[in-house]
């Protein structure tokens, strides 16, 4: 495997940005957004989700005038010091989120499945689940991500549908809140929880053309932001913020509630098949993201031999934090402002700087 | 040493005490042939080799011309030169077209060739069969047959037939080769004038298939393949008859397919029964069998079949580039060949559909597949194929609609039964047994409360006893592999269950998922499927649903990895592409107008949009009021 990393269709588009963007909803994006926003919270992340579609958009016309990856568009219009610099800066982020998803479902797994296992063994199971479909390919875990997509959607759907009994609609009204002015620029801070659709800018080369970048930002953010606003939605319904805000793992507590029937209770365990296969998908592809713009800031010809060594360094980096609490905290720090500059200031300014150039050129063939 | 008392009693307690090792012969061990231990070959002693072949060559050909010699001196010392003189001049014809061959380069470079059968055919006769017999060490195999006639005609032609016993049909050999040559001539045939092999080909052999053979590689290809071989003495050249006619399997069931409602034919070993089978299937003048020879030594007739104007020609290329590439010196199994040329031989998932049905052959190549038979294998091998296939059976498009997708259905819950079920269990009870309700809960708790075993061993060993019924009822023969494996099964599940090894609710667990498992049609998937539950077994076992879930995961992403000869195996689902409403279930027939999208065949329409025309005109009966 060299650093090219094949050629993908829509269904592939959609399938990586949904899986990397929904992941949040499984661990601390519903709490995230509570607190941010209280009952509006899932308006805050309409709202999150919207800004970064507009983001991705300027940077898809940016894509289409300069054609490339995300390293060589801003070659092209920042200079080499310049593509440096943007992806070192992104390589850090996908790199970061996979060290902190590694240690927040590990920490997960230990909470609510595997309570004797022990630590290290959690942390090095998620990072070598990674691993081993890292180096299978992007195409490989795209194609299965789009596998499993159905399965994602109807699994949370059908968690959310059962809880209809525990619905208290009053939990959401507005007066409880910090009132929309509040949700919508919260949400816009909020966009960090889908930092991970940028991987359509690094990956642009290996999608089709313009049109399935296009379809991946509004099929696979937008499905994946409606998915969580409705998550975030019924999660309030059922709890209320108050209590929303302690719960850390949204969808476990809530598929635990569920309760039809003497036959149809306690069914927590039976999605754990599914909030795992998530986990390890969104791990893969930000570690993928993370590894691949090394080979590319330092020009290496393939990118299989860093596999085991980014991996190692990564799981050894989710073990650092303390506890949980301080996981919650940095993810807090990385979702609230690193993401933002990579969400918000780095497509702006390619978006300003070819529509510069292009005003240059046009003054230039016209003078 | 004196031969006293003490002596004597000395060696009496010695033979009494000591040990004696028996004076048997030293035991046969294997060792290395002389060609191995020498690991160079010694150049001198080949050309000495080379130079005595030759020598002993010359002196051949010196002895048949000294005789003929003899024979001029006596037919002219006798006053019989006019009688014979035809027959002399024919014998000095073909021996000075040997001694032509015999010119110094030409004979070095040929003695040199003589054991690879590389050879060209030499107009002596005599030559002719000394290579022969080399080349078949005589007389040391006895099936090879060496006959020698006398075709009827002036001057007689002298030749040999050559064939191997119980390869050819020896009533075709005697009435259609034999018979015509020796018997039908009449004493006035000038054989000699012009072409002597058109000749005969063309007047005395009544055989349907006749080749003409000028090197012993083809003579050895035709005769190995049941050709009978007819040199002639003066001739470079043989002539291959078809007379091939050993003893093979007639049609019958197919044993390891059976259908309700579909063709009850199945393959035989015979290649060209198999082609015949398919072509009354798919008569068309556009399915190509084309026949390629794998395996140095045996030499093994591969077919490969697909339609022209519909299979895409890129696969058929890469499909014969993989099968020439094929370097081995014995193929006789279908899955052998496979393993030869699939993309990724290691993996255990089968990357080409084997049936022995040729209806379902049949239907792969109009969808615009390749098949592949090897000669002497029932199974032949449909190619490329997605995961999904293997779940199709003949007889879907047989039935109705509905009814046959019901069946689909069953057949995928099945796989997954039959994958997941005794992981899913071990998972839970292990790990999450707050997901089992409470009752049942009771009832699994109350039924291990006795078993000295940790669930995981309990369904461990209960797999393996299933495992090893399935296997003792595949390899005793008939009748008994049936009474073995119900026998086996009912005995073994009863017994572990009184002797307390395991619980009743482990014994219905791997029943079902045994019987799920049978629900798969193809045999090497099904095989696969087994497997992966036992990976999954011991990946459940450590991590309960975290290691199911991961090992799954896996799963799927070495699927979407995989290939089937350049056709991604999870197609079309992932990479998606145009479905044709045929994967999981299936349209009705009118409606599967596309061939599959994957396949990039020549021909994508398979039939048209409105494929039942009679839907939009009007019945007969209102017609005919109309008119």
């Amino acid at each position: 495997m060299s650093y090219q990393s094949g050629r993908m269709g829509m269904a592939e588009g959609i399938a990586l940005v949904f899986v990397i963007c929904f992941v949040t909803a499984f661990i601390g994006l519903p709490a995230e957004a509570i607190d941010t926003s209280g009952e509006l919270g899932w308006f805050s992340v309409i709202i999150a989700g919207f800004s970064t579609m507009i983001m991705l958009f300027l940077l898809i016309y940016v894509f289409q005038r300069i054609p490339g990856d995300l390293f060589s568009v801003s070659k092209h219009l920042f200079g080499k010091p310049g593509a440096y610099v943007i992806s070192a800066y992104y390589t850090v982020m996908f790199l970061a989120l996979a060290a902190l998803w590694i240690r927040q479902f590990a920490e997960n797994t230990l909470l609510v499945a595997l309570p004797s296992v022990n630590f290290q063994l959690a942390v090095g199971w998620y990072a070598l689940g990674a691993a081993f479909i890292v180096y299978l390919g992007i195409e490989n875990i795209a194609r299965a991500t789009y596998v499993i997509l159905p399965f994602t959607v109807a699994g949370t759907l059908f968690v959310l549908g059962l809880l209809e009994p525990l619905y208290k609609p009053n939990y959401l009204s507005p007066w409880l809140g910090k009132g929309i002015g509040s949700a919508l620029i919260k949400g816009g801070v909020l966009v960090g929880a889908n930092a991970g659709s940028l991987l359509l800018a690094v990956l642009a080369e290996s999608f089709q053309n313009v049109r399935t970048l296009k379809a991946a930002a509004v099929f696979g953010l937008g499905g994946s932001v409606l998915l969580k606003a409705l998550s975030v939605l019924i999660f309030t319904m059922v709890f209320g913020a108050s209590v929303a805000i302690e719960k850390t793992l949204p969808f476990f507590d809530m598929s635990r509630l569920i309760y039809l029937t003497r036959y149809v209770q306690r069914i927590e365990s039976i999605f754990i098949i599914l909030w795992v296969m998530v986990g390890v998908l969104a791990i893969a592809v930000s570690l993928y993201m993370g590894i691949y713009l090394i080979t590319r800031l330092v020009n290496l010809p393939a990118m299989k031999p860093l596999i085991p060594t980014v991996t190692i360094l990564i799981a050894q980096l989710s073990m650092i934090p303390p506890d949980i609490g301080t996981v919650f905290e940095l993810q807090s720090i990385l979702i609230r402002g690193y993401c933002n500059i990579g969400i918000y200031v780095i497509p702006l300014s390619l978006f300003a700087a070819t529509l510069l150039k292009e005003k240059r050129g046009t003054k230039c063939a016209s003078g | 040493m004196v031969n006293n008392a003490i002596s004597k009693s000395y060696n009496f307690i010695k033979k009494l005490l000591l040990y004696h090792p028996p004076l048997n012969p030293s035991p046969f061990v294997l060792e290395e042939t002389p060609e191995e231990k020498q690991v160079k070959s010694d150049q001198a002693l080949n050309s000495l080799a080379d130079s005595l072949r030759s020598l002993k060559a010359l002196l051949r050909y010196a002895k048949r011309l000294s005789l003929f010699l003899t024979k001029v001196t006596t037919a002219l010392r006798e006053g019989q030169w006019s009688d014979r003189a035809e027959d002399l001049k024919a014998e000095c014809q073909a021996l000075e077209k040997q001694r032509a061959e015999f010119e110094p380069i030409l004979f070095a470079y040929q003695s040199g060739r003589d054991e690879t059968g590389e050879r060209s055919l030499t107009t002596s006769l005599e030559e002719n069969r000394r290579i022969i017999e080399t080349l078949y060490h005589l007389p040391l195999n006895k099936d090879i047959i060496i006959r020698e006639i006398d075709i009827a005609a002036n001057p007689p032609v002298k030749a040999i037939a050559v064939f191997i016993d119980g390869m050819v049909d020896t009533k075709n050999l005697n009435l259609s080769v034999l018979q015509p040559l020796m018997l039908l001539g009449s004493g006035r045939r000038q054989l000699y004038d012009g072409d002597l092999v058109g000749h005969i080909i063309k007047k005395y052999l009544p055989s349907n298939q006749v080749q003409r053979a000028n090197n012993f590689s083809q003579l050895q290809e035709g005769v190995n393949s049941g050709d009978t071989a007819i040199i002639f003495d003066g001739i470079a050249e043989a002539v291959l008859v078809n007379t091939k006619g050993w003893e093979h399997r007639s049609v019958e069931q197919p044993n390891t397919e059976p259908t309700v409602r579909g063709a009850q034919a199945g393959f035989t070993e015979n290649l060209r029964t198999n082609t015949a089978l398919i072509r009354t299937i798919l008569r068309s003048s556009d399915l190509v069998t084309e026949m390629m020879k794998v395996g140095a030594r045996s030499r093994t007739n591969v077919a490969i079949l697909y339609l022209k104007s519909v299979a895409n020609p890129q696969l058929v290329a890469e499909v014969k580039r993989r099968i020439q590439g094929i370097r081995t010196d014995y193929i006789d199994n279908s899955g052998s060949l496979m393993q030869f040329i699939e993309d990724q031989p290691g993996f255990l998932f089968p990357q080409s559909v084997s049936t022995e049905r040729p209806d379902r052959v049949g239907a792969h190549l109009s969808e615009g597949r390749i098949a592949l038979i090897v000669d002497g294998n029932p199974y032949i091998h449909v190619l490329p194929v997605s995961f999904f296939s293997f779940f199709h059976a003949s007889e879907d498009f047989g039935l109705q609609t509905p009814v046959s997708n019901f069946m689909r259905v069953l057949r995928f819950l099945g796989t997954l039964i039959s994958t997941v079920l005794p992981s899913l269990y071990i998972a839970i009870s292990y790990f999450h047994v707050e997901a089992i309700p409470t009752q049942l809960l009771l009832s699994i708790a109350g039924s291990r409360e006795e078993v000295p075993f940790p669930a995981w061993f309990e369904v461990l060993i209960m797999e393996l006893s299933f495992e090893l019924i399935r296997e003792a009822g595949v390899r005793v023969p008939g009748m008994l592999g049936t009474t073995i494996g119900i026998v086996g099964a009912i005995v073994l599940g009863q017994a572990a269950v009184s002797a307390r090894l395991v619980s009743p609710a482990v014994v219905v667990l791997i029943a079902i998922t045994g019987l799920a498992s049978f629900n798969i049609p193809e045999y090497r998937m099904a095989s696969a499927i087994r497997l992966t539950r036992f990976i999954l077994l011991l990946f459940s076992a450590v991590l309960g649903l975290v290691g199911l879930a991961t090992a799954l995961l896996w799963l799927t992403v070495i699927l979407c990895s995989m290939k089937s000869f350049g056709m991604p195996y999870l197609v079309p689902v992932a990479p998606k592409t145009q479905a044709g409403f045929d994967v999981v279930i299936r349209g009705p027939v009118y409606r599967q107008e596309n061939r599959p999208d994957a396949l990039n065949s020549k021909d994508r329409k398979r039939q048209p949009h409105i494929s039942r025309p009679w839907t939009k005109q009007q019945p007969v009966g209102k017609v005919e009021d109309e008119q």
